[in-house]
Order: structure tokens, then sequence, then C-alpha cells
């Protein structure tokens, strides 16, 4: 009888033990193995939406890098790493540009995911789209890269950390001839505006970024000739009230932009609230002086809300009530971005403002650009209606002749906040001499070095690439 | 049980019988000796005297004497009234039994490195946990209060530090039980029998996966035979805490420093400052005390065939800072009986509910204020307001640094700014926050024990927790800036369970000189683990802070994970005439965390002692009464480091806006590694126990070296890859020491006991292997990314940096005498290398955070119905990154603050990269002092009182530590994330001091 007990036991015992493998055998439960996925166009589509999902964190602190290193903003106090961007005197240890560097690259491999799980979807048109969003993402976020950075690696397929040979930085031409030909393979693959849900990526957008990437390249023909296309697509409209384009979202105007909404911690942004006096190191893409007084003629002698106002009433360029929002609070500095404020947020840090890529109006800008070319100047007819229309709707006079400088000071204004400034100095060759005299003014208090155009590679990056990833100069 | 007894002694009580239990060796009296009648319920014990008295059935009753480790005596009552006993010592039982994995042994015949604390003291220590009172009990063992907020859990580590980033905490099991090693947190000390601690892995490894950074084996108490035993046990007293306060200024010693720096001049700012007459002691408001109280009250007791203890305690310490305290319930249900000669069961249910508020902010945070700023406004202060900006201001509201801002100092329509910050009071930030983490935990066990045979035992058990804590975070309009757009209320729930299925076969024999017992067993584990995180946003009001008065709910989710764990594992014992010592153990774990090709692990380990007193040639030196060798070799392993399912790639739902609308994607969260492994420590040891004089004076001596190796290591790599890191097998860490424990009963007699004991521990890591990682540079904070390397043939972690030569002369910096305590945030740094330029090539290692040295001293002394006993505890070595300086001196103006034309700007740096935040932690410490009286015993038995003791006593009373450090607790480290990190301190709470008064009754 007590033996049998035993037996009993022993039993339980062994069992347990015999049920081991089955046992050790867990499936995730709240997230998915990746085994076995990516196996029908949903799963897919699951996938091309974490592409988006990854832009979101490019875009977040992108203006620290480019709009605070040109002249038209900065930190309010100019503490710590922020401080550093605005006196062009970027740490290889800054946890901001070695985020952008990341962020990008996780972009660039959630796209090169895609491309290479895209036989489970048999639908051509369907198949078509979810490469044209992969290939310009990638291109986008190489772009990006290669902007900043100058040569970078240059990845096309998904790698593992063992393959050291696509550690080393490849030279930009390199770069972007890869990324002309993603951007190709985009226009060609992408559905236009309106056959595709609003905020993901059009042909349009791949044409317009492709004319950027082709002016960048001094190839006006091939930009000009994308951009007519572009507009010919009659898929896009300047609005009437350049308010408007930043406060009422996926509008005619916009061609590509990062969507946020506001109160929701996975999906919004926290860039509306460093714009202002309770951002980080006192409110972050503050205008300068150099920028409000070039675009208005008394704002920034306003002392309180009231004038403000009322210099506004008077001010010529109308876009001055968008561009600028005045801080009622004590000391110097009261003026703010007027762009993505997070006014509809119950929680300011969880702002919604979709970040603009790519609108419109650059378009406009971009076409006179093209036609002007490698001269200073032109009269061109199409040119002046598309220049006019964008200095009509900010109320001011119509030219009969825009050069270069026009043009410049032009997408100065209309595009300021846009992280559209340090590219178009660089790009027009007045990168040096705009620098060097904002340097030397007060609020500037930098000594320009054409060394700083470029971003430092992250030393940790440096650190972990086995010696094949080198510094830019002068860091 | 209680009520029976009684009943049946009322029934049946005829006679009385009374007198004295005596060792026979030399008559002090026994305390606690068992006294009951043959056969029957009725039972007493003797007092601290060793009196006793009982009633008794009749004359041909027989009494019994019993008494652990004596020889029991029978008498029959007979006509008399009086029976004074003489026990002796039975040298076969008396031998102390340590509790090892699986079972007990004789601690002569102990081979590993097992270090015992016998409880005695420690429950009056006034701190609120159990661990927090074993500070310096035991070599090898290091428990640092790395936070020293109230309820917070010390830091434990056995014998160094032998992964990176893995759990380094140690195996907690109770009463043979394997429990959440938060267990130490909720236990009531007036519940532990003894604890024992063990340290290498020959002892462990029967632990296997889990048991590579040590086991903590407690034992609860159960009643013993006889009469119910009642105790009560409470202390009340005090904590507060060591001013430290060199760092800040007041508003008249900055006004000097001005002075004197600025050709006699005050700047406007302090002369405003001055004028408006206010400050504040930061410290003393942040820090500002409070009381700690325990109570707890046991009945323990039984019959020969059941024991039982049931217990309850309440125990609430305010903190010493502002907002923080600790509550703890905690109740405790012991039970064992025996249904016949062959089974037995028994069990445990122990429900217990902490409540733990923090203090929301970082001390450095709260500290770094000036002095000038009021708490609140008041009648003074609020002319000072700017009101043209604050025009709702009123007295009573926080004050606020920008409030006082444009002020007309002069009359004369200028205005000064005196703000450094846009912030609200520290005051407003830490009182209109709560944060308070609620802990519900159920621990219940039940077994069946059978005997098969003579020897042969039979037990299964199963166990369960479960674990429901709750995490409740208010921000309230006031406590932000953004006043109430900046409101959020987080309401976050952790629920775990875990099961354990347990069947041990047990045998144990002696046949002749042959000592042989042997443990075989399998066990099955499973963990899960459920998370759910709701935040709400947009209050309004600050009347109702739970969610439902959100107006938008910004997150809600819940996260599911599981684990699972099967174990076969053995040992063997056998003992050669007592003098020829061999274990031998083994264990096979598999966990569900490993890929399909390493999930099973093996655990071996051996060890041999060699009892030298027992050989015939050391008969003749009769001082030597105990000389034991000891060596050992095994293996154990940490499977901590890694997530449920790493080796597997996963993908992580995630969102993106398309159309304006949230819309899930899934994005691949890791690279997947189907190699990844255990990490495993390799571990030799040699020792020795020598006993002179009887045991007079003892020496336990230990040296070891561990070797861990295939360390979990979340390695980073080049981000092209799509991620940062990857979790990998690498590399191969040493841990290498000495430990030695002494102890001395110096006198001993009827009316005066005095005995010592010390311990000492040196240990040193080092990095023997990281491959193509050698050399890793990793940062706590990447906004102040002050730098730690792994370099192979160093420490695990070791400070890097710069260093300091010389501050920037005063005349180079912009704005010197502004914010008060201000410092320059740059310091010129040493040309090491000599090459004319500041480079990283600089760098060099500036210290360990690992102590080489640490030491513990008890005392212990009794002099008729006083006691008195203290420890003092000590740690020498380690280095503590401290960047609290930083803030208390203001140091956040960039390089613009500095003058155009300052010489040789490329030759400065930050300060937090160099040395002068690298800063000496060593402390001494006197942990506890206590001082006790006993009632004497014919005053207090009219009462009913067994035994009634008060005391004072006193924790960490003195606490010294070096000239060099200046903050508040050199054991402080805020970030535990890596041990390629350690020892960064940022804000750490302050050590805590504690006075109290304390009773302990039994009746």
């Amino acid at each position: 009888m007590k033996k049998y007990r035993i037996f009993n036991l022993l039993i339980v015992g062994l069992l347990l033990l015999s049920s081991c493998d089955d046992f050790l055998d867990l499936s995730p439960v709240s997230t998915v193995g990746s085994n076995g996925f990516y196996e029908t166009a949903d799963e897919v589509n699951t996938g091309v939406i974490a592409i988006y999902d990854g832009l979101q964190d490019v875009v977040e602190t992108e203006y620290a890098m480019l709009e605070m290193r040109s002249d038209n903003t900065s930190s309010k106090n100019h503490e710590g790493e922020w401080g550093n961007f605005d006196y062009m005197n970027v740490d290889v240890n800054s946890a901001t540009v070695s985020s952008y560097w990341t962020y990008n690259y996780n972009t660039i491999f959630l796209a090169n995911t895609i491309l290479e799980n895209l036989s489970a979807v048999t639908d051509e048109t369907t198949y078509n789209q979810y490469a044209g969003e992969a290939y310009f993402s990638r291109a986008l976020c190489h772009f990006n890269l290669v902007r900043a950075f100058g040569d970078v690696p240059l990845i096309t397929s998904v790698i593992t950390q063992s393959d050291n040979e696509y550690f080393s930085r490849v030279s930009e031409s390199e770069v972007y001839t890869q990324i002309i030909s993603d951007l190709t393979a985009a226009v060609s693959d992408l559905p236009t505006r309106s056959n595709i849900e609003e905020g993901r990526a059009t042909q349009g957008a791949a044409q317009t970024l492709l004319a950027k990437v082709y002016l960048e390249q001094n190839n006006y023909s091939a930009a000009k000739s994308l951009l007519e296309d572009v507009i010919s697509s009659g898929d896009y409209d300047l609005l009437d009230d350049y308010n408007d384009v930043f406060y009422n979202e996926l509008n005619d105007e916009i061609i590509f932009a990062i969507q946020y909404i506001t109160d929701d911690s996975d999906d919004s942004e926290i860039f509306s609230y460093n714009f202002t006096a309770n951002g980080s190191a006192s409110g972050l893409n503050y205008p300068t002086d150099d920028l409000i007084e070039f675009v208005s003629t008394n704002l920034n002698t306003a002392t309180d809300s009231s004038e403000f106002n009322a210099f506004l009433a008077s001010e010529e360029d109308l876009r001055c009530s968008t561009l600028f929002y005045y801080e009622p609070l004590s000391g110097s500095g009261n003026i703010e971005c007027g762009k993505y404020r997070a006014d509809d947020a119950s929680n300011q840090q969880l702002g919604g403002n979709d970040w603009i890529i790519l609108r419109y109006a650059d378009v406009y800008l971009m076409y006179v650009e093209a036609t002007i070319g490698s001269g200073t100047s032109t009269s061109d007819a199409t040119a002046l209606t598309y220049f006019n229309a964008i200095r009509t709707r900010a109320g001011l006079t119509s030219l009969t002749e825009v050069t270069k400088d026009n043009l410049l000071d032009e997408r100065r204004i209309e595009l300021a906040y846009e992280n559209q400034r340090l590219f178009d100095l660089i790009r027009f060759g007045e990168a040096s001499s705009v620098l060097t005299t904002f340097g030397l003014t007060e609020e500037g208090s930098f000594t320009f070095d054409s060394d700083d155009l470029l971003l430092p590679i992250p030393q940790s990056e440096i650190n972990v690439s086995n010696g094949a990833l080198t510094q830019n100069s002068g860091y | 049980m209680v009520l029976l007894t009684g009943f049946s002694s009322f029934l049946f009580a005829q006679q009385t019988i009374e007198g004295t239990v005596v060792d026979k060796t030399d008559n002090s009296p026994l305390i606690g000796v068992s006294v009951y009648e043959k056969g029957t319920t009725i039972g007493t014990v003797t007092d601290f005297d060793g009196n006793y008295s009982l009633s008794v059935s009749g004359e041909e009753s027989v009494i019994v004497f019993s008494f652990v480790g004596y020889t029991p005596v029978e008498q029959v009552v007979g006509t008399a009234k009086t029976f004074n006993v003489a026990l002796e010592a039975d040298t076969e039982s008396l031998e102390e039994v340590v509790v090892v994995g699986y079972g007990t042994q004789k601690k002569s015949h102990l081979t590993g490195a097992i270090s015992k604390v016998g409880t005695q003291g420690l429950d009056q220590i006034p701190v609120a946990r159990a661990d927090e009172a074993l500070v310096g009990k035991v070599s090898g063992v290091t428990i640092q209060m790395t936070d020293a907020s109230a309820g917070a859990a010390p830091t434990i580590r056995v014998r160094g530090i032998g992964s990176i980033t893995a759990d380094a905490s140690p195996l907690v099991v109770l009463d043979g039980v394997v429990v959440d090693s938060d267990y130490l947190g909720s236990i009531d000390m007036n519940d532990v029998e003894s604890i024992e601690i063990l340290k290498d892995a020959a002892s462990a490894a029967i632990y296997g996966s889990r048991g590579g950074n040590g086991v903590v084996m407690i034992t609860s108490k159960l009643g013993k035979e006889g009469k119910t035993k009642f105790s009560f046990n409470a202390y009340y007293g005090v904590k507060f805490t060591a001013k430290f306060d060199d760092a800040f200024q007041s508003v008249n010693e900055w006004s000097q420093y001005v002075t004197s720096n600025n050709n006699g001049e005050l700047t406007d700012r302090m002369k405003y400052i001055q004028q408006m007459g206010t400050e504040t002691d930061w410290v003393d408001t942040m820090f500002d005390g409070g009381t700690i109280q325990s109570y707890s009250l046991s009945a323990r007791g039984g019959s020969e065939s059941t024991k039982y203890s049931i217990s309850g305690s309440y125990l609430s310490d305010e903190g010493v800072l502002l907002t923080d305290s600790y509550e703890k319930i905690n109740f405790k249900l012991n039970l064992k009986t025996k249904v016949n000669k062959s089974l037995e069961f028994g069990g445990i249910v122990n429900p217990s509910y902490t409540s733990k508020r923090d203090f929301p902010i970082g001390i450095h945070d709260a500290l770094r204020q000036q002095p000038w700023l009021p708490l609140y406004l008041d009648e003074n202060s609020i002319q000072y307001v700017d009101k043209d900006t604050y025009p709702d201001a009123e007295i009573g509201d926080y004050a606020k640094e920008r409030m006082f801002d444009n002020y007309d100092l002069y009359g004369d329509g200028g205005d000064v700014d005196i703000s450094t910050t846009s912030n609200v009071s520290p005051l407003a930030k830490v009182l209109e926050r709560e944060q308070r983490v609620r802990d519900f935990k159920l621990f219940s066990n039940a077994y069946l024990k059978l005997k098969l045979m003579k020897g042969l035992n039979f037990k299964s058990s199963f166990s369960v927790s479960y674990r429901n804590k709750e995490d409740e975070e208010y921000q309230g309009s006031l406590a932000h800036r953004d006043g109430a757009t900046a409101t959020e209320g987080n309401y976050d729930t952790d629920i775990y369970t875990h099961w354990v299925s347990e069947n041990v076969l047990s045998y144990n024999t002696r046949v002749g000189d042959h000592d042989i017992s042997a443990v075989a067993g399998a066990s099955a584990e499973k963990w899960h683990h459920t998370s759910s995180d709701m935040t709400g946003t947009g209050y309004e009001f600050d009347y109702i802070t739970t969610i439902n008065a959100a107006t938008e709910i910004s997150e809600a989710s819940t996260y599911k994970v599981e684990e699972s764990l099967v174990s076969a594992f053995g040992r063997f014992n056998y003992a050669y005439k007592d003098k020829y010592l061999v274990s031998l153990s083994a264990r096979v774990d598999g966990s569900s965390k490993f890929g399909a090709d390493t999930k099973y692990g093996f655990f071996p380990a051996a060890s041999l002692g060699w009892r030298m007193t027992e050989e015939d040639f050391m008969q003749d030196l009769d001082f030597v009464s105990n000389l034991k060798l000891r060596a050992s070799v095994g293996v154990t392993g940490n499977n901590s480091g890694i997530g449920e399912y790493d080796a597997i790639s996963t993908l992580d739902v995630v969102t993106a806006v398309i159309d304006g609308n949230a819309t899930t994607g899934y994005s691949p969260s890791n690279l997947a590694n189907t190699d990844l492994g255990w990490e495993k420590s390799v571990e030799t040891g040699l020792g020795f126990d020598l006993g002179i004089l009887d045991n007079k004076f003892t020496v336990g001596f230990d040296v070891y070296q561990r070797t861990s190796k295939d360390l979990l290591l979340d390695q980073d790599i080049p981000s092209v890859t799509g991620f940062s890191y990857t979790t990998v097998n690498i590399g191969e860490v040493q841990n290498r020491g000495i430990e030695i424990e002494l102890g001395a009963r110096l006198f001993s007699n009827s009316e005066i006991n005095w005995s010592v004991s010390g311990n000492m521990s040196f240990n040193e890591n080092e990095l023997t292997d990281f491959a193509d990682a050698s050399g890793l540079i990793s940062y706590v904070d990447s906004k102040r990314p002050a730098e730690y390397i792994a370099l192979e043939g160093q420490p695990i972690s070791s400070f890097y940096g710069y260093k300091y030569e010389k501050d920037i002369p005063l005349e180079y910096i912009d704005n010197p005498y502004y914010p008060m305590n201000v410092e320059s945030e740059d310091v010129y740094v040493k040309d090491l290398n000599g090459d004319g330029e500041i480079t990283t090539d600089d760098r060099t290692i500036l210290g360990s955070p690992y102590p080489t040295f640490t030491w513990g001293f008890t005392n212990n002394l009794s002099v008729k119905n006083w006691d008195m006993s203290f420890t003092l505890q000590g740690s020498h070595g380690a280095k503590v990154r401290n960047m609290d300086p930083q803030y208390y001196g203001n140091q956040f103006s960039s390089k613009a603050d500095y003058t155009d034309d300052f010489p040789d700007a490329d030759f400065v740096l930050d300060r937090i990269y160099t040395d002068l935040f690298v800063q000496d932690a060593s402390f001494i410490a006197l942990r506890a002092v206590n001082l006790g009286y006993t009632l004497p015993k014919s005053l207090i038995s009219k009462y009913g009182l067994g035994n009634a003791r008060f005391y004072v006593s006193g924790q960490n009373l003195l606490y010294l530590m070096s000239s060099e450090y200046t903050s508040f607790n050199p054991e402080g480290v805020t970030d535990n994330s890596s041990p390629l990190r350690g020892g960064y301190q940022r804000g750490a709470a302050p050590i805590a001091k504690a006075f109290t008064v304390g009773v302990n009754l039994e009746f």
C-alpha cells in the first residue's frame, strides 16, 4: 500500500520531467516572434507602418542640428549640449547627434526589411506601393545622413553586427548615386496622392525629394523636369492663408509630412513644447534677432504683448504673425517660434503638430532655383509667376526679376524653422560668408570654420566600428 | 491548542512541582528547557533563571526534561515537590546544524564556505528591512545602502561582482523554498530563526543556474513543544540625518566672498538679495527627519506532534526626507504536524503589505537652490514680486525664482533679474507630487514528508508566490512650471505569480565509521508577469488624482511575459570517522529563456574536508579544540541578464499616424541570437576553521577565486545594423579574495558574558578577457557623459577621464558672482601624454567603484541584567562618481560665459570629466548600538511575564567618511543598471540615523 503511494508520487515527478521540452518552449505573449512573419501582404504592411514610426523619431530633434546651427534660430539660454549647436561647436559625444544617426539607420533597416520580404505580396499594385515607400524612406534617410555628415555608410540590405564591410564611410557621390536610384524607383512605384492614404509617401513626394537631390547635385534640368511633373499633377496647391499650412493639417500644400496626434504618448511630439520657454535650455529653436529683424521692422522692440500685436498689424510681411509668437515672460527673448504651437494639446508635452518635410511652396521656389540654374538671376515668366505667388500670399509686392539673393532671402522667410536654411546656405555657396558674419555678432558669438558645416560622426559609433569609421576633420 | 492545554491542566492538575534546571558542567541555569508530563500535553519551559513550575496529574506521572543539545532526563514524580535537575551535554547532538541547499548539515561536517548569522539582537536594530540589519555581520558579503530612502532595498553582493548585465543579487530561499529577492523587504525580522549565506560555488551549485551570486537561506521560527509562548516586541524612535552644508553658502558668506573678490563691491544682485533679507536652509527643509516604529506580536508553541507559529507585525518608517515613508504589515503562519510515525505535513502562509512613498525628485535637484528663495510668499517677500508678470501672486503661495525678477533696485526704472531657472520651487515639486508603491505579497507553501524507511525520506512541496505591485503617481498643477497642462496621473500595476513544485528524496545513515547522506530531486517552476500602465493627463483640479479625473488617457497598455525552469539535482555527502569529509553535488537546469541549442546547463561541485583535530597526532595539542581544512570547486550559473525572449527575434507593436489616425505596425525589436547561453562561474576555494581552548577563540579563513565567463552583455554594435546593441555571451571576469572571521568568548560566567566577533574581507575584481570589447567606454547620462572604461586587467568598470589641473581664474569668467555658489563649468586639465594638446588620449583611469577591503566588528556584553552590543563596519578602497557638486555649484554655463581672451582655452574641459568628481567612498560606521536592561524575574513574575527587557538603540550614530567626499551618502548609487557603470551617484538619499527605545516581552 505504502509502496503504491510512493510509486504514484514518482510518476508525477517523471511526468514533469518528460514534458520538459514543451514546458520550456514558451512563445512570447505580448510580442510577435519574427520567425514566420511577413508572410502575408497585411503583415508586410505592418512593417511599412513601422517605417513611418521610425521617421517620427528621425525628425523629432532635427531642428537642433539644422536650424539652430544656422543663423535662423538658437536655444534661449545656450546651455550645455543645446548651446553647442548654437555656437557651431558640436561635441562628438552629443546624444542628439548620435540619436539622429541611430534613428536614420534604424529606419533604413526597416525599409531594407520590407524590400527583402516583399515576395509575400502578390497584388502588383500593393507590391509596388510598399516597394516605393521603402525606397523613398531609405533614400530620405541616406539623404539626411549624407547632407549632415558627408561620407556615410551606405546600407542597402539587412546586415548583422559581424558584417564589418558595411561599417565604413562611402563617398558622397556613391551615396547620391544610390539615393537617386532609390528615388527613381520610388517615382515609378508609388501611387499619386489621391490613390493612397494621406500621409504615406506618394509619387509627388518622391519627385519633389528627387528634385531636391538633383538641385544639390547642380543637375538643374533634371530637377526642373520633375518639378514640372509635380506642378502639372494638380495634386497640390498653395493655400491662401500661410497660417493654415501649419494649423490645418494634411492640406493641399503638404507633399510629405510626418504626422503626430495630440495627447498620445506613442504618437505625440515634444518639439512644440521645446519651442516654448518651458522647453530644454529655457526653450529651443528660438528665432534669432537676426531672423526677427530680417523679416520684420519693429517686432523686436516690443516690450509687451499689446505692443507686439500693434506692431504685427503694421508689418508688411503677413507671415510675421505665423513666424513669431510673443510670450509675456520677464527678461529678454520673448519671441518664440510661432509655427507648431501645441495649444490644442491638454498636455503641452504631447503635441500633435505634423512635421513638414516637403511642401508645395518649396516646389515653386525650387522651380525658380532650377530655372536660374548656374546663372545669377531669371526673368522667366513661369518662374516669376511661381515666385510672386509666394510673395503675393505674404502681402509683398511682385518682382520682375529674381536674383539668387532674392531667392535665398525668400526661402529663409517662407521656410523658416523647416530645416532648410543651413542646406540652402551651403547649396547657394553663401554658408561661409553668412555664418562668418553671423558668428561675429554678439548673439552669434562663434568663430566660423567651414569644418563646422558637417556634424561629427558620433564617437560612440566610432568606438564600436572596429576602426572602420573615421571622424570628420575639425572634430 | 492554547485552550486545550489550559483545559487539560485544569482537569487533571492535582499536584504542583517546581525546581531549577542547570548545566551539569558549570551549574549555570538553562533557559528554555522543555519540562512536560510524558504522554500528555501538559508542559512548560524554564525561565531565565532555569526555574520552572508545573502542575502534573499525579504521583505516577513521568516528567521529561529535554533541551536541544542535552541528553533528556526522565523522573517519576512520586511525592516530591521539588526536582532540581542537572542536564548533561550530549556531544553528539550538541553540534550546531547549518542549513544548506535542500537540507541541513552538521557544522562539523561542512566543507563549503557558509556563514551563519544567529538573529539575536537583529530584531532590535531600527531599520525597516531584514537585509539592512545584516550589515557588517558576515565576511564576503557587502550590503550597501545604495538608496537610503525609507524602505528602499540595499544592494547585496556576495564575493564581488561576477556579471555584467545580469542581476548580481543573491538568491533568497525561505525554509527551503526559493522566493522573490524582494522577500527580504517584507519579512519581519522577529520571525527569523537564523540566516545562512552560501558563499562559495561548492555550496551554491545545487541551486545551479541561480546560485552564481550566492544564496541567502532564511529559516523562520517555529514553536517548541510546550506551553504557548507569546512574545511582544516594539520600538519607537526618531530618524534624522547628519548635516553636510559645506557646499552651500549663506547669503552673508557669499556676500563676503563677492566683496573680497570684487574690489570691495557688492554686485547689484547681491545688494538686492541682502535688501530682500530672505534666507532658506534647503538642507533643513528637505531632510525633515521622522519617526520609526515597529510592533510585533507572536504566539509559538505546540505538542510533540504539532508545532506552530503565528505572528503579526506593523512597521512605520517616516524616513528622513520630506515625503518619503514606508509602512509594512506582515502576517505569518507556520505549521507542521506529524500524522504518524512516517507521515508529516506542514506549510507556511505569509501575506504582507508594504506601502512606500518616494521623495519625487533627486536630492541634487532639491538642494541646488538659491538660498535667498523663500519657501512661501509672506508679507515681506511679496513686496519684491514682479506684479506685472505675476499679478495673481498672494501671500502663502509657493515662491518661485522668476517672481523676483525685474526689481527696480535703485528706484530709477532699471531692473535687476536674479532668477536662475524658470522652474517652480523645489518645495512645490516635492509636495505637489505623490509617488507611492503598494505591494501586496502572498507567499504560501505546503509540503508532505514521508518516511519510507529508516533514514530515507521523501518530501514533496508546492509553493506559490503572488505579488501585486501598484505604482501610483500624481503630478499636481502646482508641481510644474507648466501648471495644469503638465498635470499627470500614472497608475501601473504588476502582477507576478511564481509556482514551484519540488520532489526530493533524502537519505541519511551511519554505518560504523561511515556517515552518508544523499539528496536527489527534481523541480519545475514557472513565472508569469503581467504589467499594465495607464497615464492620464489634463487634470483641471487637484481634488481627485485617480485617472477618472483626467481629461485625456495618454497611455493604456498591458504586457505579459512568462518564464519556466526545470531542474534535476543531487548531492552526496560522505564522512569517514567524522574526519575525512567529501561532498559532491550536481544540478541540471533547463530554461525557457535560451535558444534551442543552449537550453540546458550542468552545474557540478565537489568539496573536501579534513578535521585534523580528530587525528591521533593532534591529541597532544590540547589547546586546539577544532581544526578543519577545506577545499572546494564548483560551477554555478546566472540567467537573469536576458529577457524572456531574447534568444528569438521578436517584433514589438508600434504605431504611426496615417491619415490622422494612429495605425498599428510591427517593428523588429532585437537581433536574434540562438546561441545565447548561461553565464557560468567556476569557483575554487581553500579554507580552514580553527577553534582554540574549547572554541573560546575561533578563526574561519577562506581564500577563493571565482572565474565567471560567457558573461551576458548588451554589447553596443554599429547602429548601421538598425540596432545599437545586441545581447551576446562574451568575456571573463575574476574575483579573488580572502575572508577571515574571528570570534572570541572573552568572559563567561553566570553574571557576565562578553564576546566579540569580527570579520574582514579582501576582494579583487579583474576583467580578464573582454574579447574585442576591451576598452569599452560607457556612461550613465548621455547629457553628462562622464565615462567608464571596461579594460582587461582592470576591474569590470573603472572611472575614466581627465586629471584636474587648476581652476580658471575668476577674472576670465563673465559672471563669477551669480548665481550664488557658482563655479565655472570648466577647469584646466592635465596634458598627461605631454603632446601639447588635450585630446581623448589624455584620459586615464581615475579609480574603481569596488571596495578592496571591508570589515565588521561586533561586541556583545552582558553584566547581570544589563546588556550592551554594537556593530562597527567599514569599507575601504572604493570610489564614487559624485555628480552633486555640479548642481550645488551651478556649473551649467557654457563656454560663452568666459571672456574671449582667456588663456589656453584649448586646455579646459567640463569638471564632470575630471577626477574632481571621483571621490573616496570609504567609510566607517557605528551601525547599531544597543543598551538593554532585563527586569528581575522576581519583579515581573507576578504580572505573568516570562521576560521583560527594555532597551535603547541607535543606528549609524557615528558615520565617518572621507573629507574628499562632498555629499550625503558615500554608499549611494543612483544608477544600478549595469556593473559597467559602477558607483554613479546623482542626488542619492542621505544616510539615515536613528535613535529608538524598545521593549521585548515574553509571556
